[in-house]
This record gives structure tokens, sequence and C-alpha cells, in this order.
């Protein structure tokens, strides 16, 4: 792999965060009103406006506004929260890796039932199996994640009483009450994703065992086990691998609902509650956050891409 | 060119007896191969040439083992060093394919796979059918891509396909067919893909290999000016059947089936320097319900009422000639005249 081609990924996920800031910095001067006035609300006196402008520096011209805003979230000030009495940063740092872990339970769970399936409906096309492992696949992209955490919550919480209904344990408090609260959040949010990799997986693999170069390692006498689970499938992950990336959006999207849902304290439940109570620093922080770890992300994915598919880094 | 040796029709390496090769579709099963017999003897090359959709890819692959479904064998025997292919499991059959007989294909560069060194891919085969530790491997593949003429062998092993040239790719293609010493080599349109004076390189690199690694090759090609180049009998292959058979000579001198005069005139040196190129009017047909009639009929300058009522005979002309045709005994078709004749070039 180049290192020119890791030093373009890495400034392009450096253009992608800077343009982030500036949309992030924009969204709350562009909402109509005044930002100190829709904090304080009707009651708040024309001094407490005036007072809190100052205090906010909404009087300095828009692009020095910015910058100090950047350079202090450079160092880890992105500001106090308006409504707790914490900084923005300590609500994150509880928060992100709530989320994340949530992320990635599912990201595993819809990987490990996505490939297996993918794999059985593309190598035995058009049999019982490959038709209803396609249904699921419809089933779930059409499910919304709130709708079918709400039915898995009836059923395994509710009804039969298996896993608790809602709320969060920590792993390092008790890792098995935080397993038992994690697995319904954790389907619910894979299991769109599953059906997005599943179908991703299966056509690209349908397409690939057509390829000229199947016929050449079957011609050269190779195992089918061989032939499938190294020259199809090494071909067949590249367009997974970048749904995987792209759809990395879709997950942290996905987490906000489902947080809210199962009451999980998270970043997704943080930046709901901000926007609400209209706390423009959580707001900012957050989307700031979610922004890094989806660009963060994408690197990854593009690494991986390069290193699965030789072609890529090359170019 | 050498002589045919005529001790190859008596004891063939590879023997194909009325093959079929079934294509079921919605509209019935299209016989994409029809009765075909063939025959290829130690050390030989034939050629099987015809438009695209004559059938002669899916021989290929019925031969190897790799038709892939829906189409299957509904018929015939193939026969390999006097064994028949069909009686052997699909195991057996496995590690057959890549060391006794392989096959070099026509776009190499969809041929290879493009994820891994094309070292790997050769070592993969090598190491499929034989028991050799992987730095004698190592050294097998360095020993071959030099056998096919590639310089540095060590880099191009460690490089993918996408960074080789058209010609490399294929020497990359014919390395790995030759790989395990295999007897018979089949080439589907080995240089159809390639510059014209890399497919003249490649072509000799085949002749090479069958005169000194004592190598068969069973050429398909569309070209009759690269099997009159290589081949020493030729099989002309129309709509799923061999409408002809005979060796280089013959046919170019005195082809005995109107389609085989046809394709000879749609070479460019074939006729008179000034007279524009003939062409075949229509398309070959795809056979689905087989009807009592010669398939060339509806494109063949000769035909008669006859040909479109009855299956036409096959005729015999010498030991090795023969043509699918109610007239191949009483017409003198043209075959080819070398432009060195005709053009005046020459003094």
């Amino acid at each position: 792999m180049g290192v020119l081609y890791l030093a373009k990924r890495l400034g392009w996920m450096l253009f992608i965060l800077f343009g982030s800031t500036v949309v992030i910095f924009l969204v709350i001067h562009v909402i109509p009103g005044d930002p100190a006035r829709a904090m304080l609300g009707p009651q708040g006196t024309p001094e407490a406006v005036e007072t809190l402008r100052r205090e906010l520096g909404l009087n300095d011209p828009l692009w020095q506004q910015y910058l100090i805003w950047v350079g202090r979230a450079l160092t880890g000030n992105l500001g106090h929260s308006i409504l707790l009495s914490k900084s923005v940063l300590e609500l994150l740092g509880e928060r992100v890796t709530t989320t994340l872990l949530l992320s990635l339970y599912a990201l595993i769970l819809a990987v490990l039932i996505a490939l297996p399936i993918s794999v059985m409906s593309a190598t035995r096309r058009n049999t019982i199996g490959d038709h209803v492992g396609r249904l699921v696949v419809l089933i779930g992209l059409a499910m919304p994640s709130f709708w079918f955490g709400l039915m898995l919550m009836l059923l395994f919480s509710v009804r039969l009483g298996w896993l608790p209904v809602f709320g969060y344990v920590s792993p390092l408090d008790d890792l098995g009450q935080h397993f038992s609260h994690m697995v319904l959040p954790a389907v619910a949010l894979g299991s769109g994703y599953a059906a997005m990799i599943m179908e991703t997986t299966r056509n690209s693999l349908v397409d690939v065992l057509n390829q000229d170069y199947i016929r050449t390692a079957r011609a050269g006498g190779l195992a089918e086990r061989l032939v499938l689970w190294k020259y199809a499938m090494r071909n067949a992950l590249i367009p997974t691998v970048t749904v995987i990336g792209i759809q990395i959006g879709y997950l942290m999207s996905g987490a906000i609902v489902i947080e809210n849902l199962f009451a999980i304290p998270g970043i997704g439940r943080l930046m709901v509650n901000a926007v609400l109570s209209r706390d423009y620093p959580v707001v900012q922080g957050t989307m700031l956050t979610v922004v890094f770890v989806f660009a963060f992300a994408n690197l990854c994915v593009d690494l991986l891409c390069a290193a699965i598919d030789p072609r890529t880094a090359r170019e | 060119m050498r002589l045919i040796p005529i001790s190859a029709a008596t004891d063939p390496l590879l023997e194909v007896r009325d093959l079929q090769v079934r294509i079921p579709t919605r509209r019935g099963d299209l016989l994409a191969v029809d009765g075909v017999d063939l025959t290829v003897g130690a050390g030989e090359i034939v050629g099987v040439v015809g438009e695209s959709g004559s059938g002669k890819t899916l021989t290929a692959y019925a031969i190897m083992g790799l038709l892939s479904a829906p189409a299957v064998i509904s018929r015939g025997v193939i026969r390999f060093r006097g064994q028949d292919l069909q009686a052997l499991a699909a195991e057996e059959r496995g590690r057959m394919r890549g060391s006794a007989m392989s096959m070099v294909f026509q776009e190499p560069l969809t041929a290879l796979n493009p994820v891994f060194p094309v070292g790997t891919q050769i070592r993969d085969v090598i190491r499929r059918h034989t028991n050799l530790s992987d730095r004698s491997i190592r050294g097998r593949i360095l020993e071959l891509l030099d056998h096919v003429g590639i310089a540095g062998p060590e880099r191009v092993a460690a490089a993918y396909p996408f960074e080789l040239s058209g010609g490399m790719r294929q020497r990359i293609l014919i390395a790995m067919a030759i790989a395990c010493g295999p007897s018979l080599v089949i080439a589907d349109e080995p240089t159809t893909a390639l510059d014209t004076t890399i497919q003249a390189q490649i072509l000799e690199l085949l002749r090479r290999l069958v005169r000194d690694d004592g190598i068969s090759l069973l050429l398909i090609s569309h070209d009759f000016g690269i099997v009159a180049d290589l081949c020493q009998r030729v099989y002309v292959m129309y709509a799923g059947q061999v409408v002809e058979h005979a060796t280089a000579g013959q046919l170019f001198d005195r082809p005995r089936h109107p389609y085989t005069s046809a394709l000879l005139g749609c070479m460019p040196a074939a006729r008179d320097g000034d007279a524009p190129l003939d062409t075949i009017e229509g398309t070959v047909p795809t056979v689905i319900d087989p009807k009592a009639l010669c398939r060339f009929a509806d494109r063949c300058g000769y035909a008669q009422a006859r040909c479109t009522e009855q299956s036409p005979p096959r005729q015999t002309f010498g030991v090795v000639q023969d043509a699918l045709c109610f007239r191949a005994a009483e017409l003198t078709l043209p075959g080819l005249v070398t432009p060195s004749l005709t053009d005046g070039v020459l003094p």
C-alpha cells in the first residue's frame, strides 16, 4: 500500500472534518432568530439576552467566532452545557463508549448473520434457501428499526421476560448484565445493516462466480472450497466492505433512534435531548463527535479496501 | 510444417464421439453441440474453426469438464488416454484438470484473478497437483515463467495482473496451463485479444511447447490464418456440428463444404487483391428442434431443394477429409489462393 495513497486518504479525511466544522458552526447561526434569545426562551429579559450574547461572543464577526470555536475544539474545549453543570467533553466522554459499543455489536452481529446467508444464497441460486434468504433481506430492509426494536422489546422483555426492557449497565460494572441489556438494541440496530450487507454480498458473489478468472481457477483443478472462499470471496468482499463503510452513517443515525427507544445513555440520546432543550454547545459537540467517528471509520474502510484490492491503492 | 502422423488417428490421446451439449431454455432445449466427433493425437496440433455460436468453446468446456449449469452433456463419449472421462468421479476429474489436461483462455486480463499476484495463482495450481515444498514450488514458478519467455521472473511473479501487458498475461496463463506437465492443452482463441505482433510471439511459444515438451494442442480459433500457420488437421464447426474435417493443406486447396469455402473467402488475404472481401449473409442459427435438413442451407450459395428436406450425409475423401454436404463430391469450391500468386508482387 503506497504512502501516497495513505496521505491522500488522510488529506481527504481532514478536508471532510474541516467542511463539517463549518456546517456545524453555521447551523447555530442559520436557524431563524437569535440563539441567545432562543436559549433563554420567552421569559428572558432583553438585558439577560444581551449579557448572554456577549458571553457567547455572538457580537463578534462570524469568522472570528468560528476561529475561536474551532481553536477551542482543537484543544478539547467544546464549551459548557447550558443546562447541565458539566463541560461538553465530560458529557461526551461518558456516552461515546456506550454508542461505539452498541454500534460495534450491531456491526459484528450484522456481518455474522449476513455473510453465511449471502454465500448460501449465491452458491445455491434460485433454490428455496436463496428465496427465503432474499425474502428475509427484503423484510429487514423494509422494517423501520424503531418498530422492530419495539416488537423485540414486547416479545422478549415484556411477554417472555427473558431480557430487561430497557436501560444500560456498563461492562465494567457487570459484563453479563451489560450484554443482556445490549442484545435487543444491537439486534434492532443491526438487522437493517445485515440486510444491506447480505444483498450486496450475494449480488457481488453471484457476479464474481460468473467471471472468467473463476473458470480459470476451476480449469486449474482447484478444489471448489478454495475457489469459493479464496478466489471468489476476496473479490466479492470489495463492494461489501465499501457498503459497510458508507452505511456507517446509517448505523450512527440508527443508534440515535435505538438509544432513545431503549433508554441507553449514548451520544444519540444526548444529542436528541440537547436539541430539544436547545443546549447548543452540546449539540455542536455531539455532531462533531459523530462526524469524527464517521470520517475515521471511512478512513479505516478505505485502507481495508486497499488491502483487499491492490488496484485501489495503485490507481 | 510437419506431415500428419497417420498413427495419431488410430491411437488418439483425446477421442470425442458423438458429443451433444444441451442447454435448457424457455423455448426448449438448445443443442449447442450436436454430434461432434473429434480426435487429437499425441504431439499433434488440431484446429477447431467456426463463427461465434458454432459450439467450439462449449466443446472445449465439455472436454475439460468445465460446463456450467444449465449446460449438460446429453450424449456422447469423451475418452482421454483411453479413459472415459464421464465415468470419473468429480474428485478424480478435478485432479486431472490443470495437470493432465489444461486450458488457455481468450481474454488474458479477465482470466486472471485481479486481487492476487500472478505467482500466487500459479502456485495454487502446482500445490493442488504436487507435493512439492513451498521452496521447490517457488523455483518451479520461476522456471516456468522463464520457459514461457518472461524476463525478470521474480518481479513478474510478484506482480498483479493489472500491472502486466496483455502478452505477458497470456504467457502467465500458458505457464499456469503447462505448470503440471499436461499432455493436452486446449487453447481457446489464445491470441484474439492481443496485438498482431504479440499474436505471432504467443503462437510461436505454443508451437515450441508442442515441439519441445511433447504437448498436444487443441487450438480453437475463428482465424483461418492462425490455423493454417499452426495446425495439421482442422475441424470446421457450424451450428453445433462438424461440417468439414481435413488436413490444413486439403482445406485450403480443396475445401469440400460450401461453408468452409465461404469462410476462406472472408479472409482478407484470400482472393484477388482488388476484389471486395466476401461475407456470409445471415447468422449462425440456434438449433432448438433439430429438423432433418442442412443447417447451412439458408446461407449457402449452392443449396438445392434436398438440402432443406433431408439431413446431408457425411462424405469421405481419402484418409482424412470428410464433409457434411450432399454436393461435396460434385462441387469444385474455391479455396485459399495465396495473394503472392495473384497480386503480382512476386516476379
